[in-house]
């Protein structure tokens, strides 16, 4: 019989790696987005945009479920996504994630993989990008991950009460002062029920509800937006979903353009080795590591109780970090035989602390 | 349009500050915040103080020299007179904060510990001299209606 | 090069008209020129550096973008100041991408209905060919493009909507000016302020955070209009939208009287004079280089510059009189220090009918009231650190003497003698410098000092004792009127749509476009007017 603090240690696992599959969408969208050239593909990009913003708040919001059982927040060399990105929990790959997903540039390949991201509970068999190695026991499903954690909440509290299991202290929680500009609000921790909370918007939003279009967070009042599978679903078909769309047909709004063509032809899965033959290059990527690095390093500071911290990592590092990307994907990479441009590498560099 | 970060052309191929000095200033910092004893737990501004550093050599690449320029003069007056008085001197000496600074103690006083004061005090701590909740330069958080607004209200207020 | 619509300047009416014909549609045409550069906005850097500083302007990065000091003795200097009052042009502009926005505080107030009638009530200034009815809807559309927290319940001026964000609660600072002004029986009010707040709708535009650096607010929650402009450019869909930078327009090119073909400017960066087409040319550089423009656009079908047969372009130059009455208390047990930076108690009681013919005025609580005074100076918590003072003595000072003040801006009915001009030498940014003439009316110093009497019942109500004279500045921040709007040409440079009288499809949209100012900051009207012009320039554009 486990005693709780074994049980919440346990937990602790199951929300770090909640926080690494949130943590880990956020470059691959990046990435994608930046590669499109200044000035075009406006629609996709706003929408890669708004999914990659809420990623942040789904990344908050496990943040908050891990700091509110009393669990630390780390983030270190060991569980920085590194790419090509392998989802894997308890030793095994996450059944709907069996592929890699590359830091790659904006294409019709890579929005398709980002479907299969966020794809619905029970949407379809995803195709077999990558040959399994052998599994006697599937892994999860996102979703029956998630699933499963708040049973185990669930069941905690049955046995322990929810004060036991909330213990937390809330000041190592983000509230609503720390997150803007994307869908949704932070939700400060404190119970069973806002722990279900949380987890139903980082679920819905990427999800949608049994495959319905527009998510049922009722923060929104207009526009009314699509889950981030049906917002990548938008840009393959280049068109708006309506209200009254079936989900399962392609969307019947406003078509837009997407141009696969205007994008900067940048080097998939890049690593800081890539650009030793190019010392602005290299510093660039240095730059834009260590503002990544420190953002990663500040963020786990605030979730730990010091919350102007987070200020500074948004402040600080998130502004900069893109204006940093924008012009290493916009230069050739000095020697590269095939003409790549520069990308971020999102490698982990240690902060000067 | 989204423009570079600013980094002064000199910044290019410079070496980072060496850690002992970081510390150095660090500790400059933690002394700030027990002679004013304003600013419980110093440690959880550390980073938040490095960033500050590194931006000001990014504007003002001099900055690079003025905190190893620091460290050498607290070093030598520590070693003289002691911590304690050491700190209560770069604090509180008038002469020091005589501008333009002509001395490497004026240089400390007035480039690194007045700013580390004015950071400091953007951190939190005015709170503990009057009760504010808010100040110039520190970030208290938006007005959510509902919410306890990000300074102190009049009374008279409707909400 | 040419192009479709033609905005001569960047600031708030260039973005705000900017987006509205984009609205109508994404797919126009539209060429933004602006004399000045970029400044990087929210960069940590940068603020670091204005916040060590204390705030102080001379450390924000557009400062170099003022114009200078009028020329003295020792220093070379600006401009001209040759009339008997001098008015400021340093500090009052900044001549950047984004223009006056960049450090604007925000103040959002509608005029009142008096004011679109002053001369028909007072014999002075100009009507507005416009009533306030009219004008109401687009105000409202202002206040949520730019995004102003204000109290939607306050009806002086009438409101037909509501504000986008709830209005700040008034501070602790507030109450002592508050409880004086209510005992006198002066009514109150928030200030209406441009400072986006929390609401359930996604925005890009971060809410305030009362950081109080909102000069150059770390957010972008301040409204500013480079952000917009940047926003538009990045982020928008508009494939025909461009700013061209660093480009100073020389004059406007006229095809005919009556018609503009487009302008030619100067291309900083490649030293190229360069000619643009335009069907529809707009004048939105401000009211001091709008009239100076089309001065210096003289042709054989214009002698005296375009719109100016009748010698009214730069003249009726007015600006508001901004007063600081100044008064100390003993002592201040509630520890009262600023704590915003930017205003949150007015009150609009002198901003009446019944003043209109003496001036009306406005009254401003300052943020910056109840700072701590040690040995006669104020000091901040930071500088009494600073300065060496032991935690002891700043415990006592916080509780010690403060130093609180009262400002205001006056209203000032435009006279034709007042008037700006061109001066052939060009400043810093590339454009030819001003020549500022205005004198003050004789009755000015009286109205100030009835103005005097009324604030020192307040400040006696706050237990405060007055500290001296008030300062007067005549800095030209609202300057206005210099171009302004009539029902016919023999009064007026441009009609109730701003199209000057003559000229088919010349605009000019600017503070310089008001017939009066009332007692309050222009921006608020003048982004109202840009978003009717775009609404007028959209329906024309539809029409077969």
């Amino acid at each position: 019989m486990k005693t709780l603090e074994q049980e919440k240690s346990e937990l602790s696992q199951w929300l770090h790696t909640a926080m690494g599959i949130e943590l880990s969408t956020i470059p691959l969208y990046m990435t994608a987005l930046i590669s499109i050239k200044p000035g075009k593909n406006r629609v996709a990009a706003n929408l890669i945009r708004s999914v990659m913003m809420e990623e942040m708040l789904h990344l908050l919001l496990a943040g908050n479920l891990l700091s509110a059982i009393s669990g630390r927040v780390q983030f270190s060399e060991q569980n920085v996504p590194s790419f090509p990105l392998t989802l894997k929990f308890q030793g095994k790959q996450f059944r709907e994630r069996e592929f890699e997903a590359n830091l790659a540039p904006f294409s019709a390949a890579s929005i398709e993989v980002f479907t299969e991201i966020e794809l619905p509970e029970g949407w379809g068999q995803p195709p077999q990008l990558q040959a399994l190695q052998e599994i006697d026991v599937p892994g999860y499903t996102i979703g029956e991950f998630y699933d499963a954690l708040a049973h185990k909440l669930a069941a905690l509290c049955e046995v322990y009460g929810e004060r036991a299991v909330f213990n937390g202290n809330p000041q190592h929680q983000l509230g609503l002062n720390y997150y803007w500009g994307g869908g949704g609000k932070p939700i400060v921790i404190t119970s069973l029920a806002l722990a279900r909370e949380a987890i139903e918007v980082i679920v819905t939003q990427g999800e949608g509800t049994r495959g319905a279009v527009y998510d049922d967070d009722s923060y929104f009042s207009q526009p009314e937006e699509v889950a981030h599978f049906f917002r990548f679903r938008e840009i393959q078909f280049a068109r708006h979903y309506r209200p009254g769309d079936d989900p399962r047909q392609p969307p019947t709004g406003a078509a837009f353009e997407v141009d696969y063509v205007e994008v900067y032809p940048i080097k998939a899965n890049p690593k800081a080795t890539d650009y030793l033959g190019d010392p602005e290059m290299a510093a660039l990527n240095e730059q834009f590591n260590r503002l990544y690095s420190l953002m990663l390093y500040q963020i786990a500071e605030a979730l730990n109780g010091a919350s102007g911290a987070m200020y500074t990592a948004i402040l600080n590092s998130m502004h900069d970090m893109t204006g940093t990307a924008l012009q290493m994907v916009a230069t050739p990479i000095a020697n590269d035989p095939d003409g790549h441009h520069g990308a971020p590498t999102f490698e982990w560099v240690p902060p000067a602390l | 349009m989204y423009q570079q970060q600013v980094n002064h052309p000199a910044n290019l191929g410079a070496e980072p500050l060496a850690t002992e000095v970081y510390e150095a200033m660090y500790e400059v910092f933690e002394q700030i915040s027990t002679f004013w004893g304003n600013l419980p737990a110093p440690q959880q501004y550390k980073s938040r103080l490095f960033v500050f550093m590194d931006n000001r050599i990014r504007l003002h690449p001099e900055y690079r020299s003025i905190y190893t320029q620091a460290k050498h003069t607290l070093d030598a007056l520590i070693a003289e007179v002691g911590k304690a008085q050491a700190y209560k001197t770069l604090f509180t000496d008038p002469a020091a904060n005589q501008s333009p600074p002509e001395t490497p103690l004026a240089l400390a006083r007035q480039k690194v510990s007045n700013e580390f004061i004015a950071f400091q005090v953007s951190q939190g701590g005015f709170k503990a001299f009057t009760g504010a909740v808010n100040y110039l330069s520190y970030i208290a958080g938006a007005f959510i209606p509902g919410e306890p607004a990000p300074y102190r209200t009049t009374q008279e207020s409707p909400r | 090069m040419n192009t479709d619509v033609l905005i001569i300047g960047s600031g708030v009416a260039a973005a705000a008209l900017a987006s509205r014909l984009l609205q109508d549609d994404p797919q126009r045409d539209i060429l933004i020129i602006e004399a000045g550069t970029r400044v990087k906005m929210q960069d940590q850097a940068l603020w670091d550096d204005f916040m060590v500083s204390g705030n102080a302007y001379a450390k924000l990065p557009y400062y170099k973008y003022n114009d200078l000091a009028y020329p003295e003795r020792d220093a070379p200097g600006e401009n001209r100041n040759v009339g008997a009052t001098v008015v400021p042009l340093a500090g009052a502009r900044v001549m950047t991408y984004g223009g006056s926005t960049i450090h604007w505080g925000g103040w959002s107030f509608r005029l009142k209905a008096e004011d679109f009638r002053l001369k028909s009530n007072t014999g002075q200034g100009a009507d507005w060919p416009l009533d306030y009815a009219e004008l109401e809807p687009y105000y409202h559309q202002a206040e949520c493009y730019i995004g102003v927290s204000g109290d939607s319940s306050d009806q002086d001026p009438p409101r037909s909507a509501d504000y986008p964000f709830p209005a700040f609660p008034y501070t602790l600072e507030d109450q002592p000016a508050h409880q004086a002004m209510t005992a006198l029986g002066m009514s109150t009010a928030h200030v209406p302020i441009a400072r986006h707040g929390s609401t359930d709708t996604t925005s890009r535009h971060a809410p305030c955070k009362t950081t109080g650096t909102c000069k150059y607010c770390p957010f972008g929650a301040r409204y500013a209009a480079p952000n917009y402009l940047n926003d538009m450019l990045d982020w928008g869909n508009f494939p025909n939208l461009r700013v061209l930078d660093n480009c100073v327009v020389e004059e406007v090119l006229m095809a005919s009287k009556q018609r503009a073909s487009g302008v030619a400017c100067l291309d900083k960066m490649s030293g190229q004079r360069l000619t643009i087409d335009a069907s529809t040319v707009i004048v939105a550089g401000g009211a001091i280089e709008s009239p100076k423009l089309l001065l210096r656009s003289r042709s054989a079908y214009w002698p005296n510059g375009v719109g100016n047969d009748h010698d009214l372009v730069g003249r009726y130059f007015i600006t508001h009189p901004y007063f600081i009455f100044t008064a100390t208390v003993d002592d201040n047990p509630q520890r009262l220090q600023p704590e915003m930076d930017f205003p949150t108690l007015c009150s609009r009681y002198f901003d009446s009918p019944q003043e209109q013919a003496k001036g009306k005025f406005i009254l401003i609580n300052p943020p910056s009231t109840y700072t701590s005074l040690v040995n006669g100076k104020t000091l901040s918590i930071a500088q009494m650190m600073q300065s060496g003072m032991l935690r002891a003595d700043i415990d006592a000072a916080v509780r010690g003497p403060a130093q609180v003040q009262i400002h205001g801006m006056l209203e000032i009915p435009s006279e034709y003698h007042n008037r700006v001009t061109n001066l052939d030498i060009r400043n810093r940014i590339g454009l030819p410098e001003t020549i500022v003439d205005y004198s003050q009316s004789p009755d000015f110093n009286t109205r100030i000092q009835e103005i005097g009497d009324h604030i020192a019942k307040i400040f006696e109500g706050m237990g405060a004792t007055p500290a001296g004279p008030p300062s007067i500045s005549w800095r030209a921040d609202h300057s206005a009127c210099t171009c302004r709007m009539a029902d016919n040409a023999q009064d007026g440079v441009i009609d109730k749509h701003l199209k000057l009288f003559g000229v088919d499809n010349l605009y000019v949209c600017s503070n310089a476009a008001f017939p009066n100012t009332g007692a309050v900051n222009p921006t608020l009207t003048l982004t109202a007017l840009a978003l009717r012009l775009g609404e007028h320039l959209a329906a024309a554009a539809r029409k077969p």
